[in-house]
């Protein structure tokens, strides 16, 4: 285990060379410009029949313009409520959502009405879902559904489109799609199921977003046409220099596409910084077990993480994940660590209570 | 300052590892959360007692007639007054609440046993077996229910007999739709083909498997073909094609109350109350309990 | 000895359309798959979906009837219904989704006791006490309490229920335990768990397991053998690091490619262009030809055989 974790190492620090030397021409660029997003504290309790579920604990985000930023976690973690509290999407009659400050560019949103979240939705901040396939209306004609897309997107912009066609035809250009003109009038079942997640990206660029928000993005699709819709997004941000905030379980999407990431466990962040931080040198057991559990070779033996996943309907005492850490000490069943310095674990203060 | 206590190991004793157990809200729990379906469900009772004891109460029986007390308004003597031929008619009301809701069960009971069982054959079987059942039922289907209880008035005198046979053709139809279209889901649902992989039989794949999880959409069709069944019992007595006098049916007092509104309103509007909160209770309840089954509806609103 | 072969297994569909149902389609699932598994041998079978892959599970089970070609289930040839029994007393399978493959209204007592209860080879004739020992044995080897056994479904987790899942399939006893994306639907940190109880097992009883899977490297950990499957036929079959280490197939080399070990800003790709061929088409070439970069004139003409080279076997005119 060490001797791979060496190997990581090593690989990382020539990458975070390279990082570092973008990062300071990236952070010139992101001093003037105003964060896309900044949520600080968010905390949802939804209100069940078997009682409240603490969904969301707590977590704060930013996305910079021209960043991609990953939340990583198993299912039932919140990292999808946390995304659908940004676009102000939560059922706030079986839920209650706290938030200290909700700032999309700058602006403090979280007294927002829903008249005026719909504003920023799609305008401001656009949506992509995991199932392509539902997330477009089957019975429309995709050409239908992109002009429509791109009305609103007009409407909310107060502007207006000479030629919705040829409007449409460059959307669908953007988003790689050859032979746009016979696609317009295509419907979603006559499309694959990569075709229709770019159509379903070009939808959502139709009202010129600055953050795109994409949960799950690749989950339904194979490897092969995961690539291709990685690959799109990742030009997108560079050309539209757009922010991206994504949802994934899986470790090689954020390792391929992300700049900063956050690893969520039961409602929590447990670790947060760049990629190269967090794949190279991971602090948090929980992240360690993740990447333990990938099998990377023939002859890796596989780390698992034992025990269930928690219980959102009572949480262990202390820190969440304790039950099923190997490091577990007797304060991590006392007291829920902080985080500090992008980790949420008591182990970081017993270094520095040992290094002094 | 942190104690040194503080960074000693975890006992792994105090590792629990296994998720507390913590049964899901049943049906029932969900259906008391909703006050209209126990408003419906204890109308439903009331009138069940009532349609049990209620003729006790009263010292007279559904075909005593007293001309010398005829039309007489509601009094302490005669709870809800008395009609033309001076019968009372708290007594025929709770009498006709016998007939249906008889009605209303012997119809829940079709449902149960020719629809479910022709539902599930159907959409089992698939292929043409299905179509040629289903075919059957369209049909069937598209001929209005009055003509047959007019052609079976034709061999069988009008009556409660000639009603049953009536709702007996026609009341399962809507049942074997929703279980056929139920079993073909199921069909396709892993467990079923997981139970094929370990060669259970067709028949035990069918009632161990595939039934108890239709039990949801058969008890709420059942719940809404009762009211459904009632109210047609009631038009068919209303329009003469129903139980013969002197028996009673909420239909027959309605029809019979119609004639006399003007004078004496009281003779219709006992029956039509009867008939109203009988179909409201019915339909409360049925409501409620869709949404109770529904699996979908796990947060509570 | 082999557990069972194939020879040509072939698997069509057919999709009626139209108001009137009129319009025949013949899906083409599965296009000839000749495979064999051996004893206490792990096959991995990898592809998209769509691929076969599943198909070839369920008809090699007989849960599909075949449209051509032969099944060996232990030296005896599977005709019919007739042979069911047979074919699942050797092998048995496990469920991608944990939440869909079990009956929500039985425990998990009565979902593990139907196996005993239905068969007349595996249970029948055990008795009433011997059959609950039987399932409290099983209980154990998989990880769950006792008293666990006495709870439904979703009183579980997915991974709670996976091992659910393979206890009802070890229950009878088999030699082969086809795992259908075992995996897939559960969490990173659980689909350890369960690769360790399907390996724990294999080592106890010497099961063998046909491993289906997208996840190419979790298939790599597990397996001996490999056959890589596109658009209901194999591409390249061979021992798992013969695979690994020279992939002969384009298709293949793409897919290891895909799965290269993660790190940080690691290049995506490769990307192959082009759709992927409709089932329902008739194909004369090969399947892949549309989406390869080595693509030459006779790949369009002719379909390649699976022919042997060295250790592996592939089917690619290039090679």
């Amino acid at each position: 285990m060490t001797a791979i974790h060496n190997e990581r190492g090593a690989v990382s620090k020539d990458t975070m060379t390279l990082a570092v030397k973008k990062d300071t021409t990236s952070l010139a660029l992101q001093k003037e410009a105003t964060p896309l997003v900044v949520l600080a504290n968010l905390a949802v309790t939804f209100h069940t029949f078997a009682g409240p579920v603490p969904a969301v604990r707590g977590v704060s985000l930013t996305v910079q313009p021209g960043e991609v930023v990953g939340l990583v976690g198993e299912s039932g973690c919140g990292k999808s409520v946390t995304l659908q509290s940004l676009m102000g999407l939560l059922p706030t009659d079986r839920a209650t959502v706290t938030v200290d400050s909700l700032l999309v560019q700058g602006e403090e949103c979280k007294q927002y009405s829903e008249a005026q979240w719909r504003q920023l939705r799609g305008t401001t901040i656009a949506m992509v879902f995991q199932d392509p396939m539902t997330a477009l209306n089957p019975i429309l004609a995709i050409g239908t559904q992109l002009k429509e897309s791109l009305r609103l997107g007009a409407k909310r912009h107060n502007e207006t489109i000479a030629d919705e066609e040829a409007a449409a035809l460059e959307l669908l250009t953007k988003v790689g799609i050859a032979d746009a003109k016979r696609r317009l009038t295509q419907y979603p079942h006559e499309l694959s199921g990569g075709m229709r997640q770019r159509v379903v990206i070009a939808m959502a660029l139709a009202g010129r977003p600055t953050l795109l928000l994409a949960d799950e993005p690749t989950t339904a699709l194979d490897v092969t046409t995961e690539a291709q819709i990685l690959l799109l997004l990742k030009e997108l941000v560079k050309t539209e220099h757009m922010g991206l905030l994504i949802i994934s379980h899986n470790l090689r999407v954020i390792a391929q596409l992300c700049d900063r990431m956050s690893v969520m466990y039961a409602g929590q962040v447990v670790e947060t910084g760049t990629v190269e931080d967090l794949l190279g040198k991971p602090q948090h057991p929980y992240l360690q077990g993740l990447l333990g559990s990938l099998p990377t070779s023939a002859t890796t033996t596989l780390q698992a993480i034992g025990g269930q996943p928690p219980d959102m309907f009572s949480l262990p005492k202390g820190c969440a994940f304790h039950p099923r850490c190997k490091q577990a000490m007797r304060v991590c069943a006392r007291e829920m660590p902080s985080l500090t310095e992008g980790v949420r674990c008591w182990l970081q203060a017993e270094k520095k209570a040992v290094n002094v | 300052m942190r104690a040194v206590d503080d960074f000693l190991p975890l006992a792994p004793t105090a590792v629990a590892t296994e998720t507390a157990y913590r049964p899901r809200p049943n049906a029932w729990q969900r259906l008391k959360e909703n006050k209209l379906a126990l408003v419906g469900l204890f109308i439903i009772i009331c009138m069940l007692l009532l349609a049990i004891v209620g003729p006790w109460l009263s010292p007279y029986t559904y075909a005593d007639q007293n001309l010398a007390q005829a039309n007489q308004g509601p009094s302490s003597e005669h709870w809800f007054g008395t009609d033309t031929l001076g019968r009372d008619l708290y007594v025929r009301v709770v009498y006709g609440a016998r007939i249906s809701l008889a009605v209303g069960f012997v119809a829940a009971a079709i449902n149960l046993v020719i629809g479910v069982i022709y539902g599930s054959v159907a959409g089992f079987f698939g292929g043409k077996v299905d179509r040629l059942m289903m075919g059957f039922v369209d049909i069937l289907y598209g001929i209005p229910l009055l003509l047959y209880v007019i052609l079976l008035m034709v061999v069988l005198s009008p009556g409660l007999t000639s009603i049953f046979i009536a709702l007996g053709i026609a009341y399962w139809l809507t049942m074997a739709r929703i279980v056929r279209s139920q079993i073909v889901t199921l069909k396709n649902e892993e467990y079923v083909l997981a139970a094929r992989s370990m060669g259970v039989p067709a028949w035990r794949i069918l009632f161990r498997h595939m039934l108890p999880n239709c039990v949801g959409p058969i008890i709420i069709t059942m719940t809404l073909a009762i009211p459904e069944a009632i109210f047609t019992e009631a038009f068919l007595s209303f329009i003469g094609l129903g139980v013969n006098a002197p028996m009673a049916s909420w239909g027959v007092l309605a029809a019979e109350g119609i004639n006399s509104m003007r004078s004496y309103p009281f003779q219709l509007i006992a029956p039509a109350l009867a008939i109203g909160i009988t179909m409201l209770g019915f339909t409360f309840f049925g409501d409620g309990l869709r949404n109770a089954l529904d699996p979908k509806g796990e947060v509570k609103r | 000895m082999n557990i069972w072969e194939t020879e040509n297994l072939t698997k069509h569909f057919t999709v009626r359309r139209g108001l009137l149902k009129q319009h025949q389609q013949v899906v083409h699932a599965l296009n000839g798959v000749s495979l064999h598994q051996g004893v206490g041998e792990t096959l991995g079978l990898v592809g998209e979906s769509g691929c076969g892959k599943s198909t070839f599970g369920r008809t090699l089970m007989g849960l599909y009837p075949k449209t051509a070609g032969r099944v060996l289930v232990a030296g005896r040839e599977i005709t019919g219904p007739a042979d069911t029994d047979h074919v699942l007393s050797h092998i048995q399978m496990v469920f991608q989704d944990p939440y869909a493959s079990l009956n929500p209204r039985m425990t998990v007592r009565q979902s593990l006791l139907e196996p005993l209860t239905v068969r007349a080879t595996t249970g029948t004739s055990l008795s009433e006490t011997a059959k609950q020992a039987k399932v409290d044995d099983i209980l154990e080897q998989v990880g769950l309490s006792k008293a666990q056994g006495e709870r439904y479904p979703h009183e579980f987790s997915g991974g709670q229920r996976q091992r659910i899942g393979i206890g009802r399939a070890l229950i009878s006893s088999p030699q082969c335990i086809i795992c259908d994306e075992p995996i897939s639907a559960l969490d990173v940190s659980i689909q350890v768990q369960i690769v360790s109880l399907l390996e724990r097992l294999q080592a106890e009883q010497g099961i063998s397991y046909v491993f289906i899977s997208h996840d190419l490297n979790m298939v790599r950990y597990v397996s001996q053998r490999i056959a890589v499957m596109y658009l209901g036929g194999v591409v390249e079959e061979g021992p798992t690091q013969a695979v690994y280490e020279t992939p002969l197939h384009p298709y293949t080399q793409a897919l290891i490619k895909l799965n290269a070990p993660l790190a940080p800003h690691m290049t995506i790709g490769p990307v192959l262009t082009g759709e992927v061929p409709s089932p329902l088409a008739d194909l004369w070439g090969c399947p892949f030809a549309s989406r390869c970069p080595e693509k030459i004139a006779q790949c369009e003409e002719a379909k390649p055989p699976l022919v042997v080279r060295g250790e592996q076997k592939v089917a690619c005119w290039r090679r």
